[in-house]
C-alpha cells in the first residue's frame, strides 16, 4: 500500500477518495493579523533552482549532496504536508479521468516547468498542459506571474477530452499535492522537461510510482515498438530474441502510456497489490 | 532569422490584466458584521430558552424544530441577499467559472454561502469542508458557538437533544431551494455522539 493510501485512502486508492480534494473558500483573518503582504512574484525557476542546487551539492561531495537532499525533502514535507518529499504520484489516464470528476473547479493553465526549462509559453487553451484543481484556483489572479496566459475553466467532460488528447500526444499524467491531504493539480509530463519527474528519476524523490504496472501479452504484441517510444522511464525495451516488447516492472511507473498507445491492446495495467514483489516499490 | 510571423508574435503582449476595484478575495467584514448582529447565536438561544421554559423531552425538540428551523431559513435567506450585495473577487471568479462550464453551482456556489453563514455567526475562522464534488457537499462544525451557548443557557440536558441542528438543516435546505438544487440534507455526525456535527448535502 502506498503511504498516502495508508494515511488518506479510507480503504480506497487515495486519489480516488473525494475527501482528498475539498478546500474551504474563505479564511477569516486573525484579529491580531497584520495586513497581508502582496503575494509577490512567483518563482518560475523554483524546481530548476532546486535541481541546480542539488547538482552543485553533488560537485561538493556526497555529504553536501545528502544534506541538501535531506533539506529539500524536509522542506517539501513541511511546506506541502507530504511525506518523504513525495508531492506527486503517477496516474494512468483512466484514473485521471475519475479525478476530474471529484475536483472542482478545473482550470487549464500553462506549465511552469516547460516555461522554466525550455522557455515554452503556453498562452492559449490548446497549448496548456497543466491543470489546477480546487477552490484555490479561484484566486489565481494573486499570482499573475505564475498564471501568465490566464486560466481556462473547463467542465469535467472537457477536462477528460483534454487529458485524452495529451495522452495521445505522449504526456504521462501525474497528480500534485498542495498541502496535506489536498490534491491540487494534474500535470502532464515528459522527462526531462517535467521537473517533478526529473527530480524523481535523477534524485529519487518528489513523484511516487503509481498503483499499477504494465504487463505485455506476447501473443498479441507484434513488436511495433510504439510502447517503447512512449515510455518516459526506460522501463520498456524491445526484446531482441523474440522481437517483442519487454517491460521491467521494477522501473515501471504505471502511467499507462504504453497501454493507451498500443494499437493491438497487447499491454494492460495490473494492480501492484496483486503482485507481492512490487507491493512496496513506490 | 526570425520570420515575419514570429516577429509579430513577439510584439503581441499578454492581455493586460486590470485589477477591478474594490479588489479583495476575502469576505466583506461589513457583511459579516451585519449578519452577526442579526443572527448572533445568543439571540436565538435566548428566544429558544424562553420558549422551552418548563417543557420536557419531545416538547423541547418540537419547539427547537420550530424556533431553530425558522431561524435557519431566515439565516440563509439573509446570507444569500447580503452575499450578493457584497461580492468579492473570489465569487466573481467563481461565477465566471460557473458560466464557462455550466457546472459549479453545486457544490461551489452553495458552499460559498454556507461558509458565509457560519463564518459570520461562529467563532472559528475556517469552515471545515470534508467533501465538495459534483454529488456531495459535506462539512463539519467542531467548535460550535451555538451549541456552547445552548449548554450555558439551557443546560446540558436540553443541549444534548441538539435542537440547534434544525437551524443548520433548515439553512442548508433553504440554500438548495434558492439554487433549485434537487438534494437531500443529512446529518452524518452529531456533537453529542461524535464531538462534532457533520452535514451532507447529496445531489439526487
Amino acid at each position: 500500500m502506498c503511504i498516502y493510501c495508508e494515511l488518506w485512502g479510507d480503504g480506497m486508492t487515495w486519489y480516488l477518495n473525494p475527501k482528498n480534494y475539498p478546500r474551504h473558500m474563505y479564511t477569516l483573518p486573525r484579529p491580531d493579523a497584520k495586513p497581508r503582504a502582496a503575494a509577490g512574484e512567483a518563482n518560475p525557476g523554483g524546481y530548476i533552482n532546486a535541481e541546480r542546487a542539488l547538482v552543485d551539492a553533488m560537485e561538493k561531495g556526497p555529504e553536501e549532496f545528502e544534506a541538501t537532499l535531506k533539506a529539500m525533502r524536509d522542506g517539501a514535507d513541511l511546506v506541502q504536508g507530504c511525506v518523504g518529499g513525495f508531492m506527486g504520484q503517477a496516474v494512468p489516464l483512466r484514473d485521471a479521468e475519475k479525478m476530474v470528476e471529484m475536483a472542482n473547479p478545473l482550470g487549464l493553465i500553462a506549465c511552469l516547468c516547460r516555461k522554466a526549462m525550455l522557455a515554452v509559453e503556453e498562452r492559449s487553451r490548446p497549448e496548456t498542459t497543466c491543470m489546477g484543481l480546487g477552490v484555490g484556483m479561484l484566486k489565481w489572479e494573486r499570482w499573475p506571474e505564475r498564471y501568465k496566459g490566464g486560466v481556462h475553466w473547463v467542465s469535467s467532460d472537457e477536462a477528460k477530452e483534454w487529458l485524452r488528447d495529451l495522452d495521445t500526444r505522449g504526456f504521462m499524467h501525474s497528480l500534485m499535492m498542495f498541502g496535506p491531504r489536498f490534491i491540487g493539480g494534474i500535470c502532464n509530463c515528459d522527462y526531462p522537461v517535467c521537473d517533478a519527474l526529473a527530480m524523481r528519476l535523477d534524485f529519487g524523490f518528489n513523484m511516487l510510482k503509481g498503483h499499477h504496472v504494465a504487463m505485455v501479452d506476447h501473443d498479441l504484441c507484434n513488436g511495433c515498438g510504439i510502447c517503447a517510444q512512449r515510455c518516459q522511464f526506460g522501463a520498456l525495451k524491445m526484446n531482441v530474441t523474440i522481437d517483442k516488447a519487454n517491460i521491467d516492472q521494477m522501473r515501471c511507473f504505471g502511467c499507462g502510456l504504453c497501454e493507451t498507445g498500443c494499437p493491438r491492446q497487447a499491454i494492460s495495467l495490473v494492480e501492484k497489490a496483486k503482485l507481492p514483489a512490487l507491493q512496496e516499490v513506490w | 532569422m526570425a520570420t515575419k510571423s514570429e516577429e509579430e508574435a513577439k510584439k503581441t503582449a499578454y492581455p493586460l490584466f486590470v485589477a477591478p476595484r474594490p479588489y479583495s478575495f476575502e469576505l466583506s467584514t461589513e457583511m459579516l458584521e451585519l449578519l452577526r448582529k442579526e443572527f448572533d447565536p445568543p439571540i436565538i438561544v435566548a428566544k429558544f430558552a424562553e420558549a422551552v421554559a418548563g417543557k420536557k423531552g419531545p416538547e423541547i425538540d418540537a419547539v427547537g424544530e420550530k424556533v431553530f428551523g425558522e431561524y435557519g431559513e431566515e439565516w440563509m435567506r439573509r446570507t444569500l441577499q447580503l452575499g450578493e450585495e457584497y461580492p468579492d473577487r473570489t465569487y466573481e471568479m467563481l461565477k465566471e467559472a460557473a458560466d464557462q462550464t455550466s457546472e459549479l453551482v453545486f457544490p461551489l456556489v452553495l458552499q460559498r454561502f454556507i461558509e458565509i453563514a457560519y463564518l459570520s455567526t461562529q467563532q472559528f475562522r475556517i469552515l471545515s469542508i470534508v467533501e465538495n464534488w459534483a454529488r456531495r457537499l459535506v462539512y463539519k462544525v467542531t467548535d460550535c458557538y451555538t451549541f456552547k451557548t445552548l449548554q450555558d443557557k439551557c443546560g446540558s440536558e436540553a443541549a444534548s437533544l441538539l435542537p440547534c441542528r434544525h437551524a443548520c438543516l433548515a439553512m442548508c435546505r433553504t440554500g438548495c431551494q434558492a439554487w433549485n438544487l434537487d438534494a437531500t440534507v443529512d446529518m452524518d455526525a452529531t456533537m453529542v455522539k461524535d464531538g462534532y456535527c457533520q452535514f451532507a448535502i447529496n445531489r439526487i
